[in-house]
């Protein structure tokens, strides 16, 4: 009896052992698997970005994933078992007051928990990280709690770069220039105030329209050839066009389009930068209208300073021209002084030379005082005739020697003026003076005067060189000559318009020159105011008896 | 609150059902209106005593607590191994001759018909994969790999808790009293360990929230006043049995010859989450423990065990062979309204209720 019980409990010992060894095959498999199975977590969770820690039920943690290790400065053997704010350790970015843990908060709860904003990890070695998070609670089957997994990560480079495009955005924003993108489509994307103020579009009005809102129509085509320069990757900067706002004004601008790339480099729009360049345009064509004024002016200087230079020089040479002769008279009546005919016609050729020198200084000294607004004026009721019979008088001599026939038409009846006789004379025998400068050997001068209402006209009109129409508005400018070549070869300043302008001026006249071209003569016409009580007369006809009437030459 | 306490599981079958079942093949659907029967009068009787978790009495379980889920399988034998008691007589297992290995019956199939009849939480005992291990014989099966059958083992197992935790068992309890059997046959402690493994294996399959509602329960076996593995000392086992990822622990303690000795063990070994039933009721006793008896075991035991660990059971099922009639009814619901009343004092004293 007792060996069949040993014999029944050796078998139920063998079967017990050999069932062992299975059991031990099936908890070996099962540990392979499981440890299979942690690796393969192992793995995932150390081949995510983000840093993962995991807890058990009561907070205390469990797993660092290697960036958890990285971030906390805890490795995994060193945490395993800590309280997890230990391990965990954040605080409020602003108000460095410690935060509230989200994993306990989730454990607590048993949901989702988003960390609040602005929290800051600090490492084992005080390391400051700013991160954001998540942490659930992990349940099992029945829902209960059993730990808590802990995802983070650091945001510092995505905060930075939302600090950068906040800061652009401010500026875009701020900035005075229009600035806009749209899409390859030709669709506006983004609107900033600057282009709000510019175009007059808001925002609202423009985002989702095509560009084509502000161009116009006459520049579509600039807006193609511009899409396609983009979709090239090409940059246009500083691009001058016209653009059209809201209130239809076209506006002048200044365009910068960049090509907008998504995170492939792909081009998926463009960028505008435009600026207003209409008051600089503005100021552009007034810079260039006054330095073209400047230029004109700085010419008008050099002409005068240049014909300055060119009177210093003829004046130079004509006060030196009478000095030979008077030199030469001098050394004749001291060669010859018994000579009586020799002395008289040195006499009186030193007499001719003084009287030129003396008129010549004296035309300066007139037309000095002009400028300066020093001449007087002897004014007092004179008759134009004897005005023009004292003119006539003088230049008789010149126009004789010149071989010239004037011709003087005056009204028969008389013409009273307020005026210097001595004066007026001066300018009517210049304005004769230069006829006959200008005029050839027989040519022919008429002086005529004519009644205009309150006015008397006074005209001197030759048949001689003519003045080029390019120089008629020059004419009565001192230092001005047209053709210096003649007032050389026939003695005189060349102020002598200048004179008559001045004189007239002062006599409350005025004068102009005119002629049909070169070669063919001038008239210059002097209007005078003319005294109320003038006698009534016929009308004009060649003087009888004047010195240079018709028929008369000099 | 109060200390908890539940029972272990079975109750003595009526007598006459006893006699049906004795007379015809425990399985015959003409036994169903007893069975139902002797189902509705014991967890009647088991409310009756005010025990706030109750059992069907494994009014069902034929034939016995062990082969329960396998009884009628055509692939086994009936010449498995005998387990001797002190007693002198025998109980004999089955013995697998084929695969593959799948339960005949899942212990749900009972609890559905208890819950049907309670008004209190109903446990629910099933019988652990360690004793089923003990099925493959000696010679391997042709075709059918010992290693294959733990695993199909596994799962039956699984299924069977599974369906048990599903349907509202308010405790699954693993019965696991070859425990001590282990240790027994193998005094090196391999075995016990291996049945460790291979019950944790099957555990390992649950979440923890189940696993705090599934139980080890472990005695020296209890059958005709007798065990089959009391002479073995609880130290070579305690140790072992807490690594068992289970929440409740159900250890017979009355009928220990040294409680305290048993009870610093248990102190030494209980895990934090785990809870100890120790039992306070021996069913082998024939005399019914007075509640002042139970109390006094509760204060001895409190002494060692925290009380937020600790509750009452009975130290075995009072009938875990379907035809042991060394205990009546009575007298079984008398030990378990005792174990009720004294835990219940205990309580009191010790500042719950």
């Amino acid at each position: 009896m007792a060996s069949k019980k040993d014999n029944e409990e050796r078998q139920l010992r063998s079967v017990a052992l050999q069932n062992a060894q299975a059991i031990l095959v099936a908890r070996q498999r099962a540990e392979r698997e499981l440890a299979a199975e942690r690796e393969r977590l192992r793995i995932t969770l150390a081949s995510i970005g983000d840093a993962v820690i995991s807890t058990d039920a009561l907070g205390r943690v469990t797993y660092l994933n290697g960036v958890a290790e990285a971030l906390t400065g805890w490795t995994q053997a060193e945490a395993a078992g800590k309280p997890l704010p230990e391990v965990f350790h954040i605080i409020n970015e602003y108000s460095r007051e410690p935060a509230e843990n989200p994993a306990l908060h989730a454990l607590r709860e048993g949901m989702v928990v988003g960390l609040a904003n602005h929290t800051v990890l600090i490492a084992r070695d005080g390391a400051e990280w700013p991160i954001d998070d998540s942490a659930a609670p992990m349940l099992d089957e029945s829902g209960a709690p059993v730990g808590v997994v802990l995802v983070f990560r650091d945001v510092t480079a995505r905060r930075r770069a939302e600090e950068a495009q906040a800061r652009l955005a401010a500026i875009v924003e701020s900035s005075q220039d229009a600035i806009v993108s749209k899409n390859l489509d030709g669709v506006v994307r983004t609107w900033n105030a600057g282009a709000e103020r510019l175009f007059g579009f808001t925002a609202e009005e423009a985002i989702g329209r095509p560009i084509t809102l502000i161009i116009p129509t006459d520049r579509l085509e600039e807006e193609r050839q511009i899409l396609s320069r983009l979709a090239g990757g090409e940059r246009i900067e500083h691009y001058e066009t016209v653009r059209v706002a809201k209130d239809g004004r076209r506006l002048d601008i200044s365009l910068t389009v960049s090509p907008i790339r998504d995170a492939e480099g792909r081009i998926i729009g463009a960028s505008k930068v435009a600026r207003d360049v209409t008051e600089r345009k503005r100021a552009e064509e007034a810079l260039r209208a006054s330095e073209q004024r400047v230029r004109e002016a700085v010419e008008a200087l050099k002409e005068a300073d240049r014909r300055k230079d060119e009177f210093l020089a003829v004046l130079a040479h004509e006060l030196r021209n009478p000095l030979a002769p008077l030199r030469y008279g001098l050394q004749l009546m001291r060669l010859a002084p018994g000579d009586a005919d020799a002395v008289a016609k040195s006499r009186d050729m030193m007499d001719r030379q003084l009287s030129h020198l003396v008129r010549l200084v004296d035309d300066l000294l007139d037309v000095s005082r002009i400028s300066r607004n020093k001449l007087e004026l002897r004014r007092s009721r004179v008759l134009l005739a004897d005005v023009i019979s004292s003119a006539v008088e003088t230049v008789r001599p010149a126009l004789v020697a010149g071989g010239r026939e004037l011709t003087v038409f005056l009204s028969p009846e008389p013409i009273l003026l307020d005026a210097d006789l001595t004066r007026l004379a001066q300018v009517f025998g210049n304005l004769l003076n230069n006829s006959a400068k200008y005029t050839e050997r027989g040519g022919h001068i008429w002086l005529t005067a004519t009644p205009e209402g309150d006015q008397v006209l006074v005209t001197v009109r030759d048949d001689g060189i003519g003045i080029p129409a390019a120089a008629l508005a020059n004419v009565f400018d001192i230092f001005n000559q047209v053709d210096r070549s003649v007032e050389r070869s026939t003695g005189g300043l060349g102020i002598g318009l200048a004179l008559v302008k001045g004189l007239v001026e002062k006599h409350g006249g005025t004068v102009e020159a005119a002629s049909p071209g070169e070669g063919k003569g001038s008239t210059f016409t002097v209007r005078l105011p003319v005294l109320k009580d003038r006698v009534p007369s016929s009308p004009g006809k060649p003087a009888e008896g004047w010195p240079g009437s018709a028929g008369s030459s000099g | 609150m109060t200390i908890p306490t539940e029972p272990i599981g079975s109750i003595p079958r009526p007598l006459r059902l006893m006699a049906a079942v004795a007379a015809t093949d425990g399985t015959d659907p003409r036994l169903d209106s007893l069975y139902e029967e002797a189902i509705r009068d014991t967890v009647e009787r088991f409310e009756a005593t005010g025990s706030p978790v109750i059992t069907d009495g494994e009014q069902r379980k034929y034939h016995n607590f062990w082969t329960y889920c396998v009884h009628g399988l055509p692939n086994t034998d009936s010449d498995g191994f005998k387990i001797p008691f002190s007693a002198g007589h025998t109980r004999r297992m089955l013995r697998l001759t084929g695969g593959p290995f799948r339960y005949k019956r899942y212990a749900d199939s009972y609890l559905e018909v208890a819950l049907r009849y309670a008004h209190k939480p109903v446990k629910q005992a099933v019988i652990s994969p360690s004793a089923l291990s003990l099925m493959y014989p000696a010679e391997a099966i042709p075709g059918y790999s010992r290693e294959q059958f733990i695993e199909d083992l596994l799962h039956e197992h699984e299924t069977e808790v599974r369906r048990c935790l599903q349907k509202g068992a308010h405790k699954v309890q693993i019965d696991f009293t070859e425990g001590r059997l282990a240790v027994k046959i193998d005094p090196s402690g391999h075995l016990l360990h291996t049945f460790i493994d291979l019950n944790n294996l099957a555990l390992s399959r649950f979440s923890a929230e189940d696993r705090q509602r599934i139980g080890v329960h472990t005695c020296p076996g209890s059958d005709l006043d007798s065990t089959h593995s009391g002479d073995v000392d609880y130290a070579e086992l305690l140790p072992s049995l807490f690594e068992l990822q289970a929440g409740s622990f159900y250890v017979a303690l009355a009928g220990e010859r040294d409680r305290v000795r048993v009870l610093k063990i248990i102190r030494d070994h209980l895990q934090a989450e785990q809870r100890v039933f120790v039992g306070v009721v021996a069913p082998i006793d024939p005399r019914v423990e007075t509640p002042e008896e139970v109390r006094d075991r509760i204060f001895e035991a409190a002494e060692y065990i925290p009380l937020e660990q600790l509750g009452t059971t009975d130290d075995c099922g009072f009938s875990p062979f379907c035809d042991d009639t060394s205990t009546t009814r009575d007298t079984a619901f008398a030990k378990i309204r005792a174990r009720v009343l004294g835990t219940g004092l205990a309580s009191a004293t010790l500042g719950f209720g």
